[in-house]
């Protein structure tokens, strides 16, 4: 496992939250804020879809 | 992650379609491009860059949109001429072969970036072309190709590890808060940084739909208590309703039986029915001789008037003599009056009406007259009689009595008749009551009772069960609204649950944002120090004075020596700054966690031969995949200071040629090389 996975691991774990959901959040970031130019609006959204489905 | 081929047509100064092949024999890593200047070797590393990105960012430089621009500058006959290419159809194809870390087998990636259906076939400027992307894994395209990139490459890769020298000479000085942020970007640091500020963005965001549904929410209890009075009352006006009911069913089934037996005595009903009529007729007749009775005592009454009737003619006559001589005196006073008032008027006169003028004989003659009509007149007032008062009276009663037709034979008769008509209904009735038996009578006019007060109950039990069905009716349209309250409560309760847990989802994962940012910051940073050193201590031609390279929070590098002092890099030399640099960024690809290509282009010109030989001796070591870029003098020199270790590393060569007449570039294959004292010139 990377670092950064190791260091969500430890995070998710302790505050009682999904790795997966932390891991998507990160991809989203990721690829919506940094790799393109996106509206930041879109990246707004897009973490909320991804909460919105995690609490469901 | 690895390159293994590169495809480019009318790209830079190639023209045509030009292929170069990475493919790889195992063990070995590095591939060198070479050329003179202005050959085209530096458009290789601009059409990795340009097909990746679309653009061709320097360390540090804000990532941002591609632009037809970009791809403008890059066709091939923008430079020359009058700037307009000949062939539109540029396009830069990449081909990667990637293993993923929790895969099994690798994966193949093709990457295309072409100008496609350009708007004119002869475009004269960047806004009449078209850019397109494309992305296939394992021969598939991929519909989000930048993730698709982003997955096999570090975050701003394009920054750090495909690099020019002028570029790493910049970087070999302090370093800028731009720089920090794509250190950051490639550490995933910024990315924690900025996925913190954005949940708590979406914090306030669920937050503030929070507190909208809670003010649109109302008060469950409030609606279950009116639910559980509007229960009550429904239920209360249902029993109502059923011992309504209950009783109306009673009474009815009364009724018929009263009626049943009334049916049963249907003959004797009848003559009850017979008796009542007679009755009724009875008790007309007797009011009719009442009523006839009063006519008696007028007659009476006017009897005496009568018998003096011819008296009171002959006293009306005398009185209206009277009466007619004082009508004559009164006309005779109104016509002396007029007289007079006209003589006095005509006196005043100088002309007569009919123009002529009026003498003084004439109005002597008038005042004469008039005179006369005034003393007559003073006479017929003084001799007017009074009228006698009885007059009016007596004509009056003399009038009324002429009228009065006193028929007393006739009143005799009509009452008469009436008594028959009397007697005949009494004896009828006294038949009937003897036809019908008192017991019968008793019975028939109790049921008919009974009947009579079945039918007022069941109709007052109806009237009741009618207005209970309304109230019910009222009751259920209330519970109907209170219902619909309810769920809407229910389902807002259930949507505010939701939004708790949506909110509690971004603060926890707000707060795991941070508890990694600050440990991975550190973490990586000691890996870059730590990777910087092994491989600053690999270059750098003072390892008995140089201890290990620093980063500091802000990811400025610095030197430490054997005594632990620091030296800051404005005081190191050029050549020195360049191995700190590359030592360093070579640090921040291992603290990356992703393999990317390392591409080096004209980076060994400012180092001495002691840096120049440690680099060419560790370059396999430092990536696995390296291509080198070198100018004509640098192929000479590397093929002269390489050691037969570096050699044993390459897998192909490729020169950068350009064809003057032409005015395009082109790539060749060459031999593998050998140390330069081993080749025999041609």
């Amino acid at each position: 496992m990377t670092t950064i996975g190791e260091l969500l691991q430890t995070a998710a774990t302790k505050n009682g939250i999904s790795i997966d959901l932390l891991s998507r959040l990160l991809n989203i970031e990721r690829t919506y804020l940094y790799l393109t130019d996106a509206n930041p609006s879109t990246v707004i959204d897009r973490i909320r879809d991804a909460i919105k489905e995690a609490a469901q | 992650m690895r390159l293994t081929k590169l495809e480019m047509k009318n790209f830079g100064p190639y023209k045509g379609v030009v292929e170069v092949s990475f493919d790889s024999v195992k063990g070995k890593n590095v591939w060198i491009i070479w050329g003179s200047n202005g050959a085209g070797k530096t458009h290789v590393f601009k059409a990795i860059k340009w097909c990746l990105y679309g653009w061709e960012p320097s360390p540090g430089e804000k990532i941002r949109r591609p632009t037809s621009k970009d791809a403008w500058d890059l066709v091939y006959g923008t430079n020359i001429d009058q700037g307009i290419p000949p062939d539109p159809y540029m396009h830069v194809c990449l081909w990667f072969e990637h293993q993923p870390e929790t895969a099994s087998s690798s994966k193949q990636l093709y990457v295309v970036r072409r100008l496609v259906r350009p708007a004119s076939s002869r475009p004269r400027n960047p806004s009449q072309i078209d850019v397109d992307f494309e992305v296939k894994i394992n021969g598939r395209i991929n519909d989000s190709p930048k993730e698709a990139i982003e997955a096999i490459l570090p975050v701003a890769a394009n920054q750090f590890f495909m690099f020019h020298g002028e570029e790493i000479r910049k970087m070999s000085l302090k370093h800028g808060e731009d720089v920090q942020q794509a250190i950051e970007l490639i550490l995933d640091a910024q990315t924690f940084r900025q996925g913190i500020a954005h949940l708590a963005t979406v914090g306030k965001q669920i937050s503030r739909e929070l507190d909208e549904e809670r003010a649109k929410a109302g008060d469950m209890a409030q609606y279950l208590d009116a639910k559980h009075q509007i229960e009550e009352k429904t239920e209360s006006i249902q029993k109502e309703i059923t011992q309504n009911q209950r009783e109306l069913e009673a009474k009815r089934e009364d009724l018929e039986n009263v009626d049943a037996k009334l049916r049963s005595h249907q003959g004797s009903e009848k003559l009850m029915g017979q008796l009542e009529i007679q009755r009724q007729q009875l008790n007309q007749v007797e009011e009719d001789r009442e009523n006839h009775l009063a006519k008696y005592d007028v007659l009476i009454s006017e009897l005496p008037s009568r018998l003096i009737l011819p008296e009171l003619q002959k006293v009306l006559e005398k009185k209206e003599v009277q009466h007619q001589r004082i009508e004559e005196q009164r006309q005779r006073i109104a016509e002396l009056r007029g007289m007079q008032m006209l003589a006095a008027r005509v006196l005043k006169l100088d002309t007569c009406i009919c123009g002529n003028k009026i003498t003084g004989v004439e109005k002597t003659h008038l005042e004469a007259e008039r005179r006369h009509y005034e003393d007559e007149l003073k006479q017929s007032e003084a001799g007017l009689e009074q009228e006698d008062p009885t007059y009016y009276q007596v004509r009056e009663t003399v009038a009324g009595l002429s009228a009065s037709k006193l028929d007393f034979a006739q009143y005799k008769k009509e009452l008469d008749r009436i008594n028959v008509r009397i007697d005949e209904f009494r004896n009828a009735i006294k038949k009937t009551e003897k036809d019908l038996g008192s017991s019968d009578q008793g019975l028939i006019r109790q049921l008919q009772a009974d009947r009579t007060g079945f039918q007022e109950e069941i109709a007052r039990r109806q009237e009741r069960v009618s207005s209970l069905r309304e109230m019910f009716k009222t009751q259920q349209d209330y519970m109907d609204r209170v219902e619909r309250n309810i769920l809407r409560v229910d389902r807002s309760s259930r949507v505010k649950q939701n939004l708790e847990r949506q909110f509690s989802l971004a603060q926890i994962a707000r707060s795991s944002f941070e508890s990694v940012l600050e440990p991975l910051t550190d973490i990586k940073r000691k890996v870059i120090e730590v990777e910087a050193t092994r491989i600053f201590r690999k270059l750098t031609n003072k390892p008995e004075e140089y201890d290990r390279i620093q980063v500091d929070e802000y990811y400025d590098v610095a030197v430490v020596n054997k005594e632990g002092n620091l030296l800051e890099r404005e005081k190191l030399s050029t050549g020195e700054r360049e191995i700190v640099a590359l030592s360093f960024i070579l640090g921040l690809m291992r603290a990356s966690e992703k393999e990317a290509p390392l591409v080096l282009d004209t980076f060994f010109a400012h180092l001495d031969d002691a840096h120049y030989t440690n680099i060419v001796s560790s370059l396999p070591d430092f990536a696995h995949q390296v291509v080198l870029i070198l100018t004509n003098v640098e192929y000479q020199n590397l093929r002269q200071r390489a050691s037969e270790g570096f050699f044993g590393h390459l897998a192909q060569v490729w020169q950068a040629t350009r064809d003057q007449e032409k005015k395009a570039s082109k790539l060749i294959g060459t031999e593998l090389l050998a140390p330069i004292s081993k080749v025999v010139p041609k």
